[in-house]
């Protein structure tokens, strides 16, 4: 069956719901209007409002009611409208949720899922496009997991929620229609903790996530015509990183080039820099090359101004190919 | 803040390398752009190299008397960024467009950790294998690319033991061993290249420059007068080198790829030796230059050079050379070419002998002209006709 990624994702809390009882649905306008992008969809009129809840707009409430629901026994799913308002809920993804198991030493754990969609691309503003990743990349006890297509992000959801541990799961909302695929089954999962190789390559390897795969996959291919061989690695797992899979898919050529919508300094692609210099500094072959946003406080919304801010994700090709000439 | 580097500039059109020939600045030393940082010598020139940077001197990169290709890195400078700080103050920008690739930032020598690694493990000379980065950078597939045709030629062990050795000499009681200036190992790589790679072929004739050497006492004192120049006989034979060559353009192109460049304009190339060395400043358009313009400007190029500042842009854009032997008594010698031109005369002494004229003996001023030509652009024939052409002209100067 192919889907476009909101469908898939819509398609994989279905599934689950049916599945497993203890399961519910918490966020604001996901009940009767069927969420901002339409992702649980019906799911109220199926389910009951006792299992897909509208919630206030207050996002702390939402993931602390998430989180107490959980060590109670519940597997909740909270959405939050859009990534840029998950911060009143910081204070309680940090101090609470990230720590439960160790603070607890295993008496309580918080199977919890947190989607929300982030990225920019779509003239959302500052409030509706921004690349919130980082800022949870640092969190021991939270997994950070960025599905990459409709199939992955469906089979990876279906894994975080039967999890028993916190997932904050984000979707990049122009990945959500302008990506089509054929999904799988009820019954696939993929791992939320290893990086998945696209594409094997031997002049250059693109190691990024979210919406840029697609991009960097076609920017291979378009090289392969060049007669260039350029491997894609997709992180998928944010934090923690797949430290043995990144690392040896950077050995085949020793070339390395990141890419993130995220700003550039402090970004998550600049972990997996330092991981590659580490460890294997004497395999690589060139500098490590990182692409990403520009130091600006947000995406703007002007389209002049959020195509200059987008720019650096044009130069991928030029980029990639001054890297395999190094 | 942040390091940018200073590379070797390109002097001229076809320098590859330069040779560091002094210092001008130290580390931890203010610099200005524009100021001269350094002293770099190319095929034959020295110059003083100005600073495109602003900044403090990180570090020498290269030592004096190194010669590096052009383009590699010599100097570390760290710049201030103004514009950028003053923009941090008012708002938490960086930058607002990301930087152009800087890929082009090469380590030292551009060996990457992973080549330095496997060259050591797979115990290869990196000398023996080619570069295909940028700017012929040995890359990691490279050293792949070696060590796989390594294994698969049949005497592995010859390759690598293979290594060329430059012996170097031993001083002695009665020897001493010295060390050839960079000016010197430029003119003699460029001597061996061009007498290896040319077939030279050699031809002389004899002219009369009976009314030249009259027309030039004629004319010597007042010329000096007028111009502050010496009037001597060389520009004569320049001007009518180019006139010749005017008449036999085969003479005045290059053989180069296993095609014949002809050249449209003559630029005469005229070798001006020191006691150190042997320049090649060049007078261009010769053929539409007076005999007094040449005489003016060879005058020119001569104190340029006694004054060390002879510009590279002066030694370039030759066509054909002319060589005055004669004035250090030479009545016979063969040149080489000034590669990759297509000739190169000598003017011998002039001297008084009796010669034959209308079965009549007559005391003439008598000149050999040794021409030494690129046999692959022309034969006998053709460069007969040249010396014929020229040997005409200088008789048909007035007298």
């Amino acid at each position: 069956m192919k889907l476009n990624m909101i469908d898939a994702i819509h398609l994989g809390l279905q599934e689950e719901l049916v599945r497993d009882e203890k399961i519910y649905l918490i966020g604001e306008d996901i009940g009767r209007k069927g969420g901002a992008f339409g992702a649980t969809k019906g799911l109220q009129e199926q389910f009951g409002a006792d299992r897909v809840m509208d919630a206030p707009l207050a996002e702390s409430g939402i993931v602390g009611m998430a989180l107490g629901s959980a060590m109670a026994g519940m597997r909740p799913v909270c959405e939050i409208q859009f990534a840029d308002f998950i911060f009143p809920a910081f204070n309680q993804i940090y101090s609470e949720v990230s720590k439960l198991r160790y603070r607890t030493n295993n008496d309580f754990e918080a199977p919890m899922v947190i989607r929300a969609p982030y990225g920019g691309g779509i003239q959302g503003g500052l409030y509706h496009s921004q690349s919130i990743e980082s800022f949870f990349a640092h969190m021991p006890g939270l997994r950070v997991v960025i599905p990459s297509g409709p199939r992955d992000a469906k089979a990876l959801l279906k894994t975080a929620i039967r999890s028993n541990d916190p997932v904050l799961f984000l979707e990049h909302k122009k990945a959500y229609r302008s990506l089509v695929e054929v999904v799988g089954d009820a019954e696939e999962c993929f791992p939320i903790d290893q990086a998945i190789m696209k594409k094997q390559g031997t002049d250059c390897l693109i190691i990024t996530y979210g919406l840029f795969v697609s991009k960097a996959v076609k920017v291979a291919e378009k090289l392969a015509e060049e007669g260039y061989s350029v491997g894609v690695l997709d992180l998928v797992s944010i934090y923690p990183l797949d430290q043995a899979t990144i690392l040896d898919a950077a050995k085949a050529s020793g070339k390395v080039l990141l890419l993130s919508e995220g700003n550039k300094e402090g970004n998550v692609i600049s972990e997996v820099a330092a991981v590659l210099a580490e460890e294997i500094l004497f395999e690589l072959d060139a500098p490590i090359k990182r692409l990403a946003a520009p130091d600006v406080p947000a995406v703007p919304n002007a389209k002049t101004l959020e195509d200059a801010y987008l720019h650096f994700s044009e130069t991928l090709e030029e980029e990639t190919r001054a890297l395999i000439l190094f | 803040m942040s390091i940018k580097m200073i590379e070797m500039p390109r002097i001229g059109e076809s320098s590859v390398e330069g040779t560091l020939v002094k210092w001008l600045v130290e580390p931890g030393e203010k610099i200005k752009k524009y100021q001269p940082i350094a002293e770099i010598m190319t095929a034959k020139v020295t110059t003083e190299m100005p600073s495109m940077l602003s900044g403090i001197v990180q570090e020498q990169l290269i030592e004096e008397m190194a010669t590096v290709a052009v383009g590699e890195a010599i100097l570390a400078v760290q710049t201030v960024e103004k514009a950028v700080e003053e923009q941090v103050v008012q708002a938490p920008l960086k930058e607002t467009i990301s930087q152009p690739n800087t890929m082009a930032r090469l380590p030292e020598k551009g060996l990457s950790p992973s080549v330095r690694r496997l060259s050591k493990e797979h115990q290869i000379d990196l000398t023996q294998v080619t570069g295909t980065g940028i700017r012929g950078r040995i890359t990691k597939k490279d050293i792949a690319q070696y060590v796989q045709n390594r294994n698969q030629s049949p005497q592995p062990q010859v390759t690598s033991t293979k290594k060329v050795e430059v012996k170097k000499l031993i001083a002695s009681d009665t020897q001493q061993v010295i060390q050839p200036s960079p000016i010197r190992l430029a003119i003699a790589k460029h001597m061996e290249e061009s007498k290896s790679d040319i077939p030279h072929a050699w031809m002389m004739v004899e002219a009369d420059v009976t009314p030249l050497v009259k027309r030039r006492e004629q004319l010597k004192h007042h010329f000096l007068e007028e111009n502050g120049v010496k009037l001597t006989y060389f520009p004569y034979f320049v001007k009518a080198v180019a006139i010749a060559l005017k008449k036999v353009p085969l003479l005045n192109a290059s053989w180069q790829n296993n095609q014949i460049l002809q050249h449209h304009e003559i630029n005469l190339s005229i070798a001006v030796g020191t006691d150190k060395a042997l320049f090649t400043p060049v007078i261009m358009h010769a053929d539409q230059k007076s005999v007094r313009d040449i005489a003016v400007e060879i005058q020119q190029i001569v104190q340029h050079i006694r004054a060390g500042n002879l510009h590279q842009v002066q030694m370039e854009g030759g066509t054909f050379t002319v060589n005055n032997t004669g004035a250090f008594g030479s009545v016979l010698s063969k040149g080489i070419i000034n590669a990759p031109q297509g000739g190169i005369l000598q003017v011998e002494s002039i001297v008084k002998r009796p010669v034959v004229i209308d079965d009549m003996i007559a005391i003439r001023s008598m000149v050999n002209l040794c021409l030494s030509f690129d046999h692959r652009l022309l034969d006998g024939v053709m460069a007969g006709e040249f010396l014929a052409t020229l040997k005409e002209t200088l008789l048909q100067t007035e007298a």
